[in-house]
C-alpha cells in the first residue's frame, strides 16, 4: 500500500524528464537551424561586402566650392 | 573533429588579427600626421586582389578630373565678375599635374597602395585649398547656385571614365566570384560570364550562391564559411599593413613629390600662375622641413631622457636616490 504513491511519483518524474528532454531536443534543433541560417546569411553578406566591390562608388576628395 | 579543427583555426586567425595592430604600432616614431580615413582604408582592402589597384587609381583619376572641371567653371564665373583668380588657377594647375601623376602611377607596383594614399591625400588637400579660396571670393548665394550647376554638368563629361570604372569593377568582381564559386564547389560558372557581359546582375549571382548554401550540410557550410573568412582575414591584414606602410616616411615622400612638381612647372605658360605655384609649393616644402625638424627634436629629447635614466640621472623610479 505504501509503495503505490512512490511508484506514481517515480512515473510522474520519468514522464517529466522525458518531456523536458524531448523539448530540449526540439529547442536544440530549432537553435541549430537558426544558427545555420545565420551562418549562411553572414557568409553571403561577407562575400558581398568584403570580397566584392561596390558597382557605384566614388573616391571622396571633397568638393571645389 | 573536423568542426573543432575549423573552429580552432578561425579562433587562431581572429587572435592574429587582434594582435597585428599592436605589433605594428610598436615602432610608430617615424609616423606623422598623415590621416588615413576609414573610407580610404576600405578602399585599400580591394587593392589586395587582381585589378583592385587599377580600379582605385581610376576612381581617383575620375574624382580629380571632376574637380578640375568644377574648378574651371568656378574660375570662369569669378573671372566674369572681374575677381583675381591667380591663386585658384595655380591650385588647379597643380591638380592637373597631380592627375598626370595618377595616370602615370603603376597599379602593379609593390607600393601601389602607398602611391594611392599619397596622391589621394594631395587631391584632398588641393580641393580643400581651392574650396576655401573660392568661397572667400563668392557670396553664399553664388556658391549655392554654382553647386547646383556643377552637378548638372558633370555626368556627360565623365561618362568615358565612368564606363571604364564600371567595366573594371565587373572584371574584378568576376575574379572574386570565381574564387567564391571554387570554395563553395559550384562548377557551373556561366552566371559569372553573364554578369561580366552585363546579361545578369550581381543579385542574380548572389542568388546562385545562396541556393548553393541552402543545399549544403552543416559541416560543409562551416567549412565554406571558414575558407571565406580566411579570404576576408587576408584582406584585412593587407589593409592594416598598407596603412602602416603609408604612414612611414610620409614627409620624405611628400618632399619628393613636391620637388618633382616644381620641376614640371615649365609646362605652364602663364608666368603669374607659375610664380604663384612655385610660391605655394615652396611654402609647403618649408612647412615639411619644419615638421621634420620638430619630429627629430622630439626623438632626440626622448633618446636623451632614455640615456639619462639608464645612467641613473632620470627623475623616474630609476633616478636619484
Amino acid at each position: 500500500m505504501k509503495i503505490t504513491p512512490l511508484i506514481v511519483l517515480l512515473l510522474v518524474v520519468a514522464v517529466a524528464i522525458t518531456g523536458c528532454t524531448k523539448q530540449g531536443t526540439t529547442e536544440d534543433n530549432t537553435k541549430t537551424a537558426t544558427n545555420e541560417t545565420a551562418v549562411q546569411g553572414d557568409a553571403v553578406a561577407e562575400i558581398d561586402s568584403s570580397l566584392l566591390a561596390e558597382e557605384n562608388t566614388d573616391t571622396e576628395i571633397g568638393e571645389m566650392v | 573533429m573536423k568542426k573543432a579543427t575549423t573552429l580552432l583555426l578561425m579562433l587562431a586567425v581572429a587572435a592574429l588579427i587582434a594582435a597585428l595592430p599592436i605589433v605594428l604600432a610598436e615602432d610608430n616614431e617615424t609616423n606623422d600626421d598623415l590621416n588615413i580615413s576609414e573610407e580610404t582604408q576600405q578602399e585599400l582592402g580591394a587593392m589586395h586582389y587582381g585589378i583592385g589597384p587599377e580600379i582605385r587609381l581610376l576612381e581617383l583619376e575620375k574624382a580629380i578630373t571632376k574637380n578640375i572641371l568644377h574648378g574651371e567653371t568656378v574660375i570662369d564665373v569669378l573671372k566674369n565678375a572681374s575677381k583675381n583668380t591667380t591663386e585658384l588657377e595655380s591650385i588647379l594647375s597643380e591638380m592637373k599635374l597631380l592627375k598626370t601623376e595618377v595616370q602615370n602611377a603603376d597599379p602593379e607596383a609593390d607600393n601601389a597602395t602607398t602611391i594611392f594614399v599619397d596622391l589621394k591625400a594631395d587631391a584632398i588637400d588641393l580641393s580643400q585649398e581651392f574650396r576655401t579660396k573660392a568661397n572667400e571670393l563668392l557670396t553664399v548665394a553664388e556658391a549655392n547656385q554654382l553647386r547646383l550647376r556643377l552637378k548638372e554638368d558633370e555626368k556627360e563629361e565623365l561618362k568615358e571614365i565612368n564606363d571604364e570604372i564600371k567595366d573594371s569593377i565587373k572584371a574584378f568582381n568576376s575574379e572574386q566570384l570565381r574564387t567564391v564559386f571554387e570554395i563553395l564547389g559550384i562548377n557551373d560558372t556561366s552566371i559569372i560570364d553573364k554578369y561580366l557581359n552585363s546579361n545578369a546582375t550581381k543579385a542574380d549571382v548572389m542568388k546562385v550562391i545562396t541556393d548553393k548554401f541552402s543545399s549544403m550540410t552543416s559541416e560543409q557550410k562551416i567549412e565554406a564559411v571558414a575558407k571565406l573568412k580566411e579570404e576576408s582575414v587576408k584582406k584585412n591584414i593587407f589593409k592594416i599593413k598598407a596603412v602602416e606602410k603609408a604612414k612611414l616616411n610620409h614627409f620624405a615622400r611628400k618632399e619628393t613629390r613636391l620637388t618633382e612638381r616644381l620641376g614640371n612647372l615649365g609646362k605652364f605658360n602663364n608666368t603669374e600662375v607659375k610664380e604663384k605655384m612655385t610660391e605655394r609649393i615652396q611654402d609647403r616644402l618649408h612647412d615639411i622641413n619644419d615638421k621634420e625638424n620638430a619630429m627629430l627634436s622630439r626623438l632626440q629629447n626622448r633618446t636623451n631622457k632614455g640615456n639619462d635614466s639608464e645612467n641613473g640621472n632620470g627623475n623616474g623610479r630609476g633616478g636619484k636616490e
